[in-house]
């Protein structure tokens, strides 16, 4: 079963179409690349994956589940259980610390303790902040962050891990590492990956590429 | 300009110059800047609002007193015309041979009589105070009381013993016109209809009055052959204070001589206490703005910390930003002070239409003034609210021009920038000194210490706010009962831990408005608890005879005791006496007392140790001394302790008393003095009975003796002890009915407080509940969290807002009632107030919270943490 499978995909706002007849799909361990020119509908379709937003027509299927035929409290548990998220500016929860904010999926979804700290651990061991779980936010770099969110997005293996520009607020050097690992932490999990870019750089290391144009996705070469 | 001319000015016009432009520059900011309000706009709103209601209750209060005493005053100066003294008596008078002696003393140029009295006026039930005096005496005096004096026909009335003149705004009030009547129950308890037939001159103190006959007066007052008061002039070349000083040395003890403006401002004093209490008490909601002025700003500062960040880095100063800021709280502060002057007059004059100009507490019985716009107390009360405004805003604005651009940019910064709030030794600091300010002694009966030391504590625990915030985080960061507490709960109770700068400051307005309610209901609720038990001590029998004066010969009372119907009756003369010249006068309350037992009929609270009574016969062999129950107010204001030894003026000469004991009295503020019927008989050959306890006979009704009594019509009625502790009650009630209205406004500053500031909290938090939306928290998760979150900063707020609510109530209770009053009284918790309160504010915390956190963590919002997608 696919991770993510959008058929017919139609999303107007008053007259205008955003997104027209949209088709994708994304495979387990595999990771897309969306490009497109600013208001081209990239985050309005991140949005309906997201279930965020609604659809006017078609299909969006997470791990085999519609979510059409979800209300929202359905949709934000598919979201809990199967979808994780990495933010261009992190969006982590200043108020806890890194192995708190790594934790929080799990909390969500009632893991045991043990197991949890179990989980946490090794995440922060994969993306290098093996010594840093009690650090506060604040202590941390941007590159460090962003690890941190990595970690959060893939802590409760979802099925999907959607990614909004997550190196864009990175330097070259940092932005090359974070998302390799990010990659390859997706990778690893055999989950899909959805990733909005504007790095030709980032897009060419995915699995594929997409653009969006005039609300139609069309394959990237 | 070009720099040479500029040059060319001299230092003085340059400095000017300059100091105009960046005035300039600054008000053009601040102009710009306002529009970052938008986003604030109720929280504003509810700062605007509570100091307007903090300058309007200010000043209503300050106008209502102002007019009130201006007008009583007045009265009491121009209704003795052009004297230059005023000799005057009790309440019961003093006989007209002291008149005589006046008349005849040299120095005197002429003496104008007068008895004055308070009487209900039937049809419209308003209490209407006269004078009556000699036409053909006051003329030399008093002109003005004499509106005939050009008008031969009108002169002849004067003489006329049925007729009023009557000052026009009360002929308003009254709704009568000349040649109409008024009635008035007379001590005899006969209506005397009274004939208006001339108006008394418009001026301030005679427009409410009302002149008649003085033998008019005394038939009324049952004062025949005898005066209240003696206007004098005093001849030219006479130095008065001399001729005062001789004449006092002549006159009968009680009666007194002074200038007329030191007696009306000797009587004003009586009622000084109570309105400096309301006048503080109403303050307090202008420094409950001040704080939400101060919440509002400083989340405003907390908000838009990055904004002056970066208008640092574009060049503002230090100075300048901090000058932005407090010109745009002057701007708030403007608003809502001139909005509460407006509501100032129109709540002055409701007030004064439908408490009187006592608010309620019996002072100045028959004045009726009107609201007058005055110009300095308006001013002061408009500098107030500004003042309240930018001090509320001082803290706030001065954290944010010390933000460094590069810091203020970074995240996290605001906790940073509030940590000094999490001290406590400055709240801790404060509450000491509000506790050695207790020390500092009443001045003419205003606890400044009390009021000093009440400010410092509402600061104090405002300032240890945010740590007990702290505290209280810490205690819920444990294991409830051995489980771990749901993700819900644990997010809840980490953002608040991680960041309660916010809350914390938000808080400051909730916890004065908490304390404030708490301290007021707890001392209005302990007065109201120990005046009941008061009134059951005070009114033993199950009915009582006398009101309005009445007078009892001895054949009534005779005729009283012979009623089958009365199983046991008890007669008492209510007389006044001064102790003091210069001081009210003082009740004598001479009553059938058991010597013996007097706390079986008296509320004592101290009593003479026993070894003295049994020495006292030793002392006074030949003459022992009879003893008296001073009330706490005369115990305090004449500086007597039981065993001590007192000259009471009685029937013109003094007598001596030993104070046995000190009893409660919240009948009389200006004092009160127990002594038995015989030794007043005996000192003034004065049989004469005020009122009577009455004890059923066993087997006979209420309405039996009710009937049988029923001869006594229309002097006086028989009233049930329950009727009569009920219609004190409501008294009582009305009288605290301005207190009420504050623990209301409190309340509702509160209330609004917490709504407002736990909005814009959770407003402030939009981005980061949208996270966790995306994360999986359900939309009724995150509205409970916001819930919970709410919940606990107001269970933090009502923590320490009853816990300084219940010091300052106690403050209020054994220091303010005390020096002000010079009443004691137990303390009675309110609980079923406070936990409505507690109640209501957690309710409406929780509520807020919880469609605060659903209004944001839905529909568009829930996006905002993908806005750059």
């Amino acid at each position: 079963m696919n991770p993510l499978e959008v058929s017919s995909l139609v999303k107007r706002f008053g007259d205008r179409v955003i997104l027209d007849q949209v088709e994708l799909t994304v495979g387990a361990a595999e990771i897309v690349a969306i490009v497109g020119e600013s208001g081209s509908g990239k985050s309005t379709l991140l949005n309906l994956i997201a279930g965020l937003e609604s659809a006017d027509a078609g299909d969006i299927r997470i791990d085999g589940v519609e979510l059409g035929s979800l209300d929202d409290d359905g949709r934000t548990f598919m979201r809990r259980r199967s979808v994780g998220f990495v933010f261009q500016a992190f969006h982590l929860l200043p108020y806890l610390d890194v192995a708190g904010n790594v934790g929080l999926p799990l909390d969500l979804l009632a893991w045991a303790s043990a197991e949890r700290a179990e989980r946490v651990a090794a995440m922060l061991s994969a993306v290098g902040l093996g010594s840093r779980s009690r650090a506060r936010l604040q202590e941390l770099s941007g590159g460090e962050q962003q690890r941190v969110a990595v970690a959060r997005a893939l802590a409760h293996k979802p099925r999907l891990v959607l990614a909004d520009e997550p190196t864009g607020n990175l330097d070259t050097r940092t932005a090359g590492d974070v998302l390799g690992l990010l990659l390859n932490e997706i990778r690893a999990a055999g989950a899909g990956g959805l990733m909005v870019t504007h790095s030709s750089q980032a897009a060419r290391r995915c699995d594929r590429v997409v653009q969006i144009v005039d609300g139609r996705v069309l394959a990237v070469p | 300009m070009t720099g040479s001319q500029d040059a060319n000015r001299s230092p003085i016009v340059r400095l000017l110059g300059s100091g105009w432009l960046r005035l300039h520059r600054v008000l053009r900011l601040a102009w710009l800047d306002l529009a970052a309000w938008r986003d604030a706009k109720g929280r504003l709103a509810v700062a605007i609002g509570v100091l307007a209601l903090g300058t309007g209750m200010g000043l209503a209060i300050e106008r209502v007193n102002a007019v009130a005493v201006a007008e009583f005053q007045a009265g009491m100066t121009m209704l003795s015309g052009e004297a230059d003294l005023s000799v005057r008596g009790p309440r019961s008078g003093f006989t007209e041979e002291v008149l005589a002696r006046l008349v005849l003393r040299s120095g005197v140029a002429a003496a104008s009589p007068v008895v004055e009295g308070v009487r209900t006026e039937r049809s419209s039930g308003l209490e209407i105070r006269f004078q009556g005096v000699d036409a053909l005496r006051a003329m030399a005096v008093q002109p003005a009381l004499v509106p005939a004096v050009g008008d031969s026909a009108l002169r002849l009335t004067n003489l006329r013993t049925d007729v009023v003149f009557v000052g026009p705004r009360l002929l308003e009030r009254l709704g009568r016109q000349v040649g109409d009547s008024i009635e008035l129950l007379d001590v005899s308890g006969h209506q005397r209809a009274l004939e208006i037939v001339g108006l008394l001159p418009g001026t301030p103190g005679l427009a409410g009055a009302v002149v008649m006959d003085i033998a008019t007066a005394q038939s009324i007052e049952g004062l025949e052959g005898r005066l209240t008061r003696v206007d004098l002039r005093v001849q030219p070349g006479v130095d008065p204070a001399v001729l005062r000083s001789r004449i006092a040395a002549d006159l009968p003890s009680g009666v007194e001589i002074a200038a007329p403006a030191a007696q009306a401002s000797a009587e004003a004093q009586v009622s000084r206490a109570y309105r400096v209490n309301l006048s503080v008490l109403a303050l307090v909601a202008l420094f409950c703005g001040a704080l939400l002025v101060f919440s509002a700003q400083a989340l405003q500062v907390a908000r838009r910390r990055s904004q002056f960040a970066l208008l640092r880095a574009l060049g503002l100063t230090r100075h300048e930003l901090l000058s932005l800021q407090v010109l745009q709280s002057a701007l708030v502060g403007a608003v809502g002070a001139v909005l509460g002057l407006v509501l100032a007059y129109a709540l002055a004059a409701l007030v004064l239409r439908l408490m009187g100009a006592d608010l309620g507490a019996g002072f100045f019985r028959g004045v009726a003034p009107e609201v007058s716009f005055d110009l300095p107390a308006s001013l002061t009360y408009l500098g107030a609210g500004i003042a309240a405004s930018m001090a509320g805003a001082l803290l706030p604005s001065l954290e944010a021009s010390r933000t460094e651009p590069a810091s203020g940019l970074r995240p996290g910064a605001l906790e940073a920038a509030w940590k000094p709030l999490g001290h406590a030794w400055p709240g801790l600091v404060l509450i000491a000194l509000a506790g050695a300010s207790l020390a500092i002694p009443a001045r003419e009966a205003v606890p400044l210490g009390g009021y000093c030391s009440i400010a410092l504590m509402l600061l104090g625990v405002v300032a240890l706010t945010p740590r007990v915030l702290v505290i209280f985080l810490a205690v819920l960061d444990r294991p409830f009962f051995g489980h771990q507490p749901s993700p819900v709960v644990r997010t809840a109770l980490a953002q608040l831990r991680a960041a309660p700068a916010g809350p914390a400051v938000s808080l400051a307005a909730i916890v004065a408005a908490v304390s404030l309610a708490v301290s007021m209901m707890l001392m209005v609720n302990s007065f109201r608890v120990s005046f009941e038990t008061w009134l059951a001590h005070i009114l033993p029998a199950q009915a009582y005879v006398g009101e309005g004066g009445l007078r009892l010969s001895l054949a009534d009372q005779r005729r009283i005791a012979a009623s089958p119907a009365l199983g046991r009756v008890e007669f008492m003369r209510i007389d006044e006496v001064r102790l003091t010249a210069g001081r009210p006068l003082v009740a004598i309350l001479a009553r059938d007392i058991d010597p013996a037992d007097p706390g079986a009929r008296l509320p004592l609270v101290a009593r003479a140790p026993a070894e003295l009574e049994a020495s006292e016969g030793l002392l006074f062999v030949d003459s022992p001394v009879a003893k008296a129950w001073v009330s706490e107010s005369v115990a305090e204001l004449e500086q007597l302790s039981p065993g001590q030894l007192v000259d009471l003026p009685l029937g013109g000469h003094p007598v001596r008393f030993r104070v046995d004991g000190v009893w409660r009295d919240y009948g009389r503020q200006q004092g009160a003095i127990v002594i038995a019927r015989s030794a007043y008989v005996a000192a003034t050959g004065d049989p004469v009975a005020s009122n009577a306890a009455l004890w059923i006979a066993p087997g006979y009704s209420f309405a039996q003796l009710q009937a049988a009594l029923a001869w006594l019509a229309p002097r006086a009625s028989v009233r049930d002890t329950g009727e009569i502790r009920q219609y004190s009650l409501s008294i009582f009630d009305r009288t605290f009915a301005v207190t009420w209205s504050l623990v209301g406004v409190a309340v509702v500053i509160g209330l609004a407080a917490l709504a407002g500031n736990l909005t814009a909290l959770v407003l402030a938090r939009r981005r980061e509940l949208s996270v966790l939306r995306h994360l999986g928290f359900t939309l009724g998760e995150v509205s409970r969290m916001i819930a919970l979150q709410a919940l606990v900063i107001v269970v933090a707020a009502l923590g320490a807002g009853m816990f300084a609510g219940t010091l300052i109530g106690v403050v209020l209770v054994e220091v303010v009632n005390r020096q002000a009053f010079h009443w004691s009284m137990e303390l009675h918790m309110p609980w079923g107030a406070l936990s409505l309160l507690a109640l209501a504010m957690c309710l409406l915390a929780t509520m807020t919270g919880y469609l605060g956190g659903r209004g944001v963590a839905s529909g568009e919002v829930v996006r905002a943490a993908s806005e750059d997608w």
